[in-house]
């Protein structure tokens, strides 16, 4: 099969899981206890307004009925409107995309290249005190929550050094050195349990290749240890990485929350918080839609750079 | 109760359940949070003086030309539009862009004509005719008249256009423009707090032409007001900024803008405050002595109207008997409750009502504390079980509900370790809003812990957790068992006593001399009491900081606007 109608097969697969996530989604937030109706209005509210809102909104309908029409107004585009916000949920997502996505994006161009270089560097000192140290602040790393870490950052270099703003959100098209200040804390955040995930996995691939027979001959044929190692070892380690180097994904948005909640930043994972405490089904299903077809879309990157990596693997 | 007050009870008790966990700065910003999930709006809070008056013109020579006040708050406005809002904080905060007829005096005990230029004329029981300033002028520039005043209210009693607020003005039967300067009030009925309602941010004045044009979507996105900023931008989530009205009625505002942050962490907040990255912020109870020992910052305890506490299923075995429901009082330390859950950020609370409003209504507190508010004795208690019929324990575990809130489970487990000690098992289960509010409508607990913010006015916590739900105009809804507290009495207990006490109630929101009206929540107070539908344990305190660089500016309870209003008009020190 060619890697053009791979492409194509994989992409089709991933309509039945967008329905899939979509019908999970829909089930368990109408499986919560109460409603946004009740949550809104609060405790003791106007029955009346409260029957009124919940004929408005359709939550007096069977579920099946419920289902289909949301089904029917995705299949149109149609995310529906925020409950709380009374705004179309497409609208409040576009909104907060930018923020989300330049953190993500930098936590991701920072975590990756130093998760590599430390992963290496470890594996190239296999037991030596850099690989230790390398290993003791991985671990470190991975066992700090990243709201604890957040809020000792923000404690540290804004409060006591007054170096860097403590919170909010300055788009870099609209001043780059302002966006830069306030994205170094988020960053760092959002970075560090990415980094050391990275590290771990790149530093124990590593080893395992550094350990084979191939590399044994490359030394006696006299390769230099650079060589051997980038060139050879590295590419080779590359494979299990890619799985996780996409996986990851997932996990950066489950950080995201904490992180735009911590450093205020208006991103989807705050607008994703909320919603779930408010049980604004239309914002919680709509990001999960998204959130969905962004993992989809990376495992599917993922997939397509193994034919890159190793020629080797076919399609069929 | 203000108009605010019925609004804010409802977004309030969500707040207080540390879910939206708003941090707001009273007067400024409507509230404040102390970190463990307490929000109260603006009028939710104890009365203080005020730093004000006109700027002196030692004071102007420091004023600096415009400069941003900074604030803080730490949840988003879904709209700007005060006949749509409900979020506490923006009700305060609505303030600078919009104007009321009336406003509160800083010590909240008269009501000042506003956009009014004086008291209302009374023409008969149900009659008011409220004379307007001239020359009031919208941010667009159109004048104020009498016309914009009646659209204002009379679109929020529109049943079609479903406001949230309108049950808060619905005492009001309809507003008339009787001149271009002047609005005559026709009531329902006598309201006890109608002056009180059109000084709070329900009662916003919205002018009719840009309102109608724009419809309440578009115009709760860019609103256009008559206050002393003018509305600017919006970044959702982020922050809302307003403008100086150079042209306001009152004087023009010596800051040039307002800027209010949207930051979600209490201790982030502050740690922004104590660099300089804002002016205001909440002080979360394990930072106060960090904030003591900043030399920039202005600190002010702020007393809550609200009530913690814990209810009691009198609809269900065992709290179906008084005894059992006595019994508790007995059983715990309150006092202790307290301390171990507040510390020194809390008052007890007595007969329903926090501290302050005991004292403001000289009700007879003290006497009810002696007699409803028994210290710990666990013999009593088992007494009292005991001729209940529950002497040798109980054969059920008593399901007690708390929210996921530091605050109400640490008081949930106190009361399942005492229950313990008398022999009586229960589980404390830590529950979701749509939870926590579906048991309290449908009864599915034994215990509940509870916390209510109701203003100032009796009327705050009487109307809304002690009247028969059943007597309303439309009654319970299908699935509604009662109204989450004493509602569950009325059902089980149906007796005259109980009937006259709803009476009293509802009659003390529509009865004027205030003397009658003490009485009657006295009586209503001392029934309630004596039945032990729930117990109120305290009242919080919140402590609000802001930067000694803002001068003219003193957070308070009932001074709407304080940055700049009749009293004050705050600026930054050069």
């Amino acid at each position: 099969m060619s890697l053009y109608r791979y492409t194509i097969r994989r992409i089709l697969q991933i309509i039945p899981v967008l329905l899939g996530v979509f019908t999970l989604t829909f089930v368990m937030v109408h499986a919560l206890p109460g409603n946004p109706v009740r949550i809104y209005l609060g405790l003791n509210p106007s029955q009346a307004l409260a029957d009124e809102l919940i004929r408005r909104y359709g939550f007096d309908q069977p579920l099946w009925k419920q289902y289909l029409d949301y089904l029917w107004r995705l299949l149109h585009f149609d995310l529906g409107e925020s409950f709380m916000r009374k705004r179309p949920v497409t609208g409040l997502m576009l909104e907060r995309m930018g923020p989300t996505v330049i953190l993500m994006g930098l936590s991701y161009v920072i975590a990756l290249p130093t998760a590599l270089l430390l992963g290496v560097y470890s594996a190239a000192k296999h037991n030596q005190m850099g690989d230790h140290v390398s290993r003791f602040v991985g671990l470190a790393g991975l066992s700090t929550p990243n709201f604890w870490l957040g809020l000792m950052l923000i404690f540290v270099f804004a409060l006591e050094f007054k170096m860097l703003p403590a919170s909010g959100y300055v788009s870099p098209f609209e001043d780059p050195i302002a966006a830069a200040k306030h994205l170094v804390l988020p960053i760092i955040t959002l970075a560090t349990a990415q980094t050391a995930t990275l590290m771990r996995m790149t530093r124990s691939s590593m080893v395992e290749e550094l350990s084979k027979d191939y590399v044994e001959t490359a030394r006696a044929y006299g390769l230099p240890e650079r060589t051997i190692l980038l060139r050879h070892a590295f590419r080779n380690a590359l494979l299990p990485l890619v799985t996780i180097i996409g996986l990851q994904l997932s996990f950066l948005l489950d950080g995201s929350v904490i992180v735009e909640s911590i450093f205020a930043i208006p991103g989807m994972g705050r607008l994703g918080y909320n919603a779930l405490l408010n049980q604004d089904y239309g914002v919680i299903i709509g990001l999960n839609i998204f959130f969905a077809i962004l993992f989809l879309t990376g495992v599917l990157l993922t997939d397509l750079a193994y034919a890159y990596i190793d020629p080797r693997i076919r399609y069929d | 109760m203000t108009d605010e007050h019925t609004k804010f009870d409802r977004r309030r008790f969500l707040a207080t359940s540390g879910l939206l966990g708003g941090s707001m700065l009273a007067g400024c910003a409507g509230g404040n949070n102390d970190g463990q999930g307490t929000t109260t709006g603006g009028g939710g809070t104890t009365t203080e003086s005020m730093g004000g008056g006109e700027t002196t013109e030692e004071q102007q020579q420091n004023v600096q030309g415009g400069g941003t006040f900074i604030g803080t708050t730490a949840e988003d406005a879904t709209t700007l539009d005060p006949r749509m809002n409900e979020l506490a904080w923006v009700n305060s905060f609505l303030h600078y862009i919009f104007d009321t007829l009336y406003l509160p005096s800083p010590d909240g005990k008269k009501f000042v004509p506003h956009l009014a230029s004086e008291q209302p004329k009374q023409q008969d029981e149900t009659t008011f005719v409220i004379p307007l300033k001239e020359g009031v002028k919208f941010h667009n520039g159109d004048e104020l008249t009498a016309e914009d005043v009646a659209y204002s209210i009379n679109w929020t009693l529109d049943p079609e256009n479903k406001s949230p607020n309108r049950a808060n003005l619905n005492f009001v039967d309809s507003v008339e423009a009787s001149g271009k300067y002047e609005a005559t009030f026709n009531l329902k009925y006598p309201f006890a707090l109608f002056q009180l309602v059109l000084s709070g941010m329900n009662a916003g004045i919205v002018p009719k032409s840009v309102a109608e044009k724009q419809g309440p979507k578009k115009f709760g996105q860019k609103p256009v007001g008559t206050g002393p900023f003018a509305f600017e931008k919006h970044v959702s989530s982020s922050h809302i900024d307003l403008t100086r009205n150079a042209d306001y009625f009152l004087k023009k505002p010596n800051l040039g803008k307002i800027k209010k942050r949207v930051i979600p962490k209490p201790q982030v907040q502050f740690v922004e405050l104590a660099s300089g990255g804002v002016h205001q912020a909440t002080v979360p109870k394990n930072l106060i002595g960090k904030a003591k020992s900043e030399s920039s910052i202005n600190m002010k305890r702020i007393s809550q109207f609200d009530y913690n506490g814990l209810i009691f299923n009198s609809m269900r075995k065992p709290f179906d008997d008084v005894k059992v429901r006595e019994a508790m009082q007995y059983l715990v330390d309150y006092d202790k409750m307290l301390k171990s859950t507040k510390g020194q950020l809390g008052k007890r609370a007595y007969g329903f009502m926090p501290t302050e409003v005991n004292k403001s209504w000289e009700f007879p507190w003290q006497e009810w504390k002696e007699k409803y508010y028994p210290a710990k004795d666990h013999q009593k208690a088992k007494q009292l079980l005991k001729e209940a019929g529950y002497g040798g324990g109980m054969d059920k575990t008593l399901k007690i509900s708390s929210l996921a809130s530091s605050k109400f489970k640490n008081m949930a487990i106190i009361l399942q370790n005492e229950l313990k000690k008398v022999g009586i098992k229960s589980e404390v289960r830590e529950v979701t809003i749509g939870q926590w509010l579906n048991e309290l409508d449908s009864g599915e607990f034994d215990v509940n812990i509870y916390g209510w913010s109701g203003g100032q006015d009796p009327d705050g916590f009487y109307y809304y957790l002690f009247r028969d739900m059943r007597n309303d105009e439309g009654g319970l809804s299908d699935g509604v068992v009662g109204n989450a507290s004493a509602g569950y009495l009325y059902k089980s207990q149906d007796s005259d006593q109980l009937k006259q006490v709803d009476k009293k109630i509802r009659d003390a929101r529509r009865t004027t001399d205030r003397a009658e009206r003490k009485k009657l929540y006295i009586d209503a107070a001392e029934t309630w009491q004596s039945l032990y539908p729930h117990i109120p344990v305290f009242s919080e305190q919140a402590v609000t900081g802001w930067s000694k660089d803002v001068k003219d500016y003193e957070p308070s309870a009932f001074a709407q606007q304080p940055l700049c209003n009749e009293w004050s008009n705050a600026y930054l020190q050069k």
